[in-house]
């Protein structure tokens, strides 16, 4: 039996060697060695990538775009570093429409905290998803923040700013990138806890709320209420602050009384109202003139060339007088718009306040006592000299403030736009005024304009002759050159 | 190493091919700055870079298909085995002389964006970032390219693979897009394409990420290619 077994072995051997050779040559040593080498080169180089992509990216990746559109600020690694809850950041996208800047951001974010994660949702499969966080069309690469029961959409076109007031000077709306704001705020609004309580007054016919006002409230985190005073007989207990809105019909003298006591004690007061259309506004502008201001008829118009926008001078840009909530602005060289003011005079009536001007119209100004119905921008009979504050700031020892801004379109959508954006931004910073500090509202927006080249023609011509032709073809000719003449010396 | 460094320099300084290549090179850079930096006046270096990564698709195999198979055909790789160094040194030293021919011409490259410096900010960090990225790029394809060319020993043969390879590689990302995902995840297949294609990696370099990982795959990727090519000549060495 052991006999056979060998003698089948044997010949099993010698007909595979008869064929191919055996295995023992060096030849198929050769070849299985090289296999296996092959097979644990590329398993160690394997290896060596999947470690790599495994390190932290802030060891691997390192952020070179102009515009720094991949590293965050201090704000928000202050922000993001600190929180306590578990966040998650859905990202809505269908696979193959990620776009490499969300992408990146939300990779830096996820690096920053443990509590931060990151989840991608393709919504060919999760249709549903985001529609249990928000009632608007979710466009590729959206997000929605979300931690425990609160959660905050940001929508991808709302990431990229757009302009459009260098559109009239330069012929193209510049854009950019404002992904890092709105994710640091949304990321602080779902973990914070007491968020600040602006109380909207109503009952007057104010004004609706512009989606400029919304979306600034919303990114300066702060939750609003309405509220009438003809309902309640008190300022709700939890105001932060009050904001009152472009009244169209006058307040009540017991509602004066309220806001007066409000301030009195402590409160917070924002006002948007300029000038008077229709009605009187009399126990409403007394709120004024109690912390020592007053308000003059009519409309300013302001004849100095750089103190008003777009030919009309009506749209004013006033100076910025230094304070808390101006200098920022100053800072960035902003420049607040202000559409149909009314100029408003300091009298210091009232020793219990400090009243101060943030915005200022030149001293070429003059207020038209025919308010709307103005026929000329000529100074006329009546009108009132200038210069006059368009915003002011008042505040007294208990820490109560009154910011009265004197017109009712700072926060029209297309004039904070025309602004860039420092018309939200005065407004915001006169609410977040002695509020708790807000790490948030400090992130920019960063800039995705390309930078552009000034060659002139004759230049760009020989530019283009050198890179296109001279160097190629002198590339080229020195080796043609070279070639013929060793050519020449080997026949020699 | 040195001598076969030297030799193959020669070869290609001697002969036209070094000089082809560079002026092709040049002349494709010179159109992309034109197009972007002087017509659109566009300040940014790298997107010229992202434009003419295409070249590659047609100088790669210009410059690697004789390099290994014309030995081959002339038997004169017998030659290389009869000299008194390893074959590793052989493939080193033939890969160096691919990189001197392709760096001689990002050298004139690497001015361009200082010259647009002068008529506007250009942002150099990008700018050169994307160079370095680039040149790895290159050569990982040039590595590629030489390991094809040790497979024939057909210069057509090998120019025609390595286009065909460079052409794979170039559109990996988009025919991986255009394939079916499943039950809404990515096709893993798809997933495969874009993480080996080397010219997707070099799309963060341009988006203004400078990533080491994609530069530890280039390196990855010349050392597998350069290791696969000496294996190919041992065999040839031994077998015949």
């Amino acid at each position: 039996m052991k006999k056979t077994n060998l003698n089948i072995k044997e010949h099993f051997v010698n007909t595979k060697s008869a064929i191919k050779g055996t295995l023992t040559t060096k030849k198929a040593k050769i070849g299985s060695y090289s296999m296996l080498m092959s097979a644990i080169v590329l398993g160690i180089i394997i290896a060596i990538n999947v470690f790599v992509t495994y390190l932290p990216t802030k060891f691997t990746q390192f952020d070179i775009s102009a515009a720094k559109l991949y590293s965050l600020t201090s704000s928000s690694k202050a922000v993001v570093g600190n929180i306590d809850k578990d966040v998650t950041i859905y990202w809505i996208c269908q696979s193959g429409q990620e776009s490499t800047v969300i992408e990146k951001l939300l990779n830096v974010y996820d690096s920053l905290s443990d509590k931060l994660t990151v989840v991608k949702k393709n919504p060919d499969t999760y249709p549903t998803f985001a529609s249990e966080y928000t009632d608007e069309k979710v466009t590729n690469n959206s997000l929605i923040v979300v931690s425990g029961d609160k959660s905050r959409y940001i929508s991808y076109e709302s990431m990229y700013k757009t302009d459009a007031s260098s559109y009239y000077t330069t012929g193209s709306a510049s854009q950019s990138f404002d992904g890092e704001s709105l994710i640091t705020t949304a990321v602080d609004y779902v973990v914070s806890e007491d968020l600040p309580q602006v109380y909207i007054l109503t009952g007057h016919s104010e004004k609706d709320m512009s989606e400029t006002m919304k979306s600034a409230l919303e990114k300066g985190n702060m939750e609003t209420k309405e509220f009438s005073l003809l309902k309640e007989d008190n300022i709700p207990e939890d105001a932060d602050a009050i904001l009152i809105n472009s009244p169209v019909s006058d307040i009540s003298e017991e509602e004066l009384t309220i806001l007066e006591k409000y301030v009195d004690n402590g409160g917070h007061i924002v006002v948007l109202s300029g000038v008077e259309q229709d009605s009187d506004l009399t126990n409403f502008k007394a709120l004024l003139n109690y912390v020592g201001a007053t308000m003059n008829d009519g409309i300013v118009v302001d004849i100095n060339r750089d103190n008003y926008a777009f030919e009309y001078p009506y749209f004013l840009l006033p100076t910025l007088n230094s304070s808390e909530i101006t200098n920022a602005l100053i800072d960035e060289k902003s420049n607040v718009i202000m559409p149909i003011s009314a100029g408003l005079s300091i009298t210091n009536s009232n020793t219990a306040y400090t009243v101060s001007s943030l915005l200022d119209s030149s001293s070429e100004s003059y207020s038209k006592a025919a308010g709307y119905k103005l026929t000329t921008y000529e100074k006329e009979d009546g009108d009132t000299d200038g210069p006059f504050s368009l915003a002011i700031s008042a505040e007294n020892a208990e820490g109560g403030t009154l910011i009265w801004i004197a017109s009712d379109y700072l926060l029209d959508d297309q004039y904070n736009s025309y602004s860039s954006g420092a018309n939200s931004d005065f407004f915001m910073n006169s609410l977040a005024w002695k509020m708790t500090d807000n790490e948030a509202l400090s992130i920019r927006s960063k800039s995705l304009d390309y930078n552009y080249l000034t060659i002139n023609a004759t230049t760009a011509t020989m530019i283009k002759v050198i890179l296109i032709g001279v160097i190629p073809l002198g590339y080229l000719l020195y080796g043609i050159e070279e070639v013929v003449r060793r050519r020449k010396v080997i026949v020699e | 190493m040195t001598a076969v460094l030297k030799h193959e320099l020669s070869l290609y300084y001697h002969g036209l091919t070094g000089y082809v290549f560079g002026a092709f090179l040049l002349a494709f850079t010179g159109i992309g700055a034109m197009i972007y930096n002087i017509n659109a006046s566009i300040a940014n270096f790298e997107y010229v870079l992202n434009f003419i990564q295409m070249v590659f698709i047609i100088i790669v195999p210009i410059l690697t298909m004789r390099i290994i198979s014309e030995e081959k055909r002339q038997r004169t790789d017998q030659l290389l085995y009869s000299l008194p160094i390893s074959t590793t040194e052989i493939v080193v030293g033939k890969f160096l002389s691919l990189m001197v021919v392709y760096l001689i011409p990002m050298i004139f490259i690497c001015a361009y964006p200082l010259i647009f410096a002068k008529y506007g900010d250009v942002y150099l960090p990008t700018s050169y970032g994307s160079i370095f990225a680039f040149v790895f790029l290159g050569l990982a394809l040039i590595s590629i390219g030489m390991f094809i060319s040790s497979l024939t020993e057909s210069q057509g043969m090998a120019a025609g693979i390595c286009v065909v390879v460079m052409l794979l590689n170039y559109f990996a990302a988009s025919i991986a897009n255009a394939l079916p995902s499943i039950d809404g995840k990515e096709n893993i297949l798809a997933t495969v394409m874009k993480k080996l294609s080397l010219f997707e990696r070099f799309t963060l370099f341009y988006n203004g990420v400078f990533d080491l990982t994609a530069i530890v795959y280039y390196i990855s990727i010349i050392a597998f290619f350069l290791f696969l090519c000496v294996q190919s000549l041992e065999k040839r060495r031994y077998n015949g």
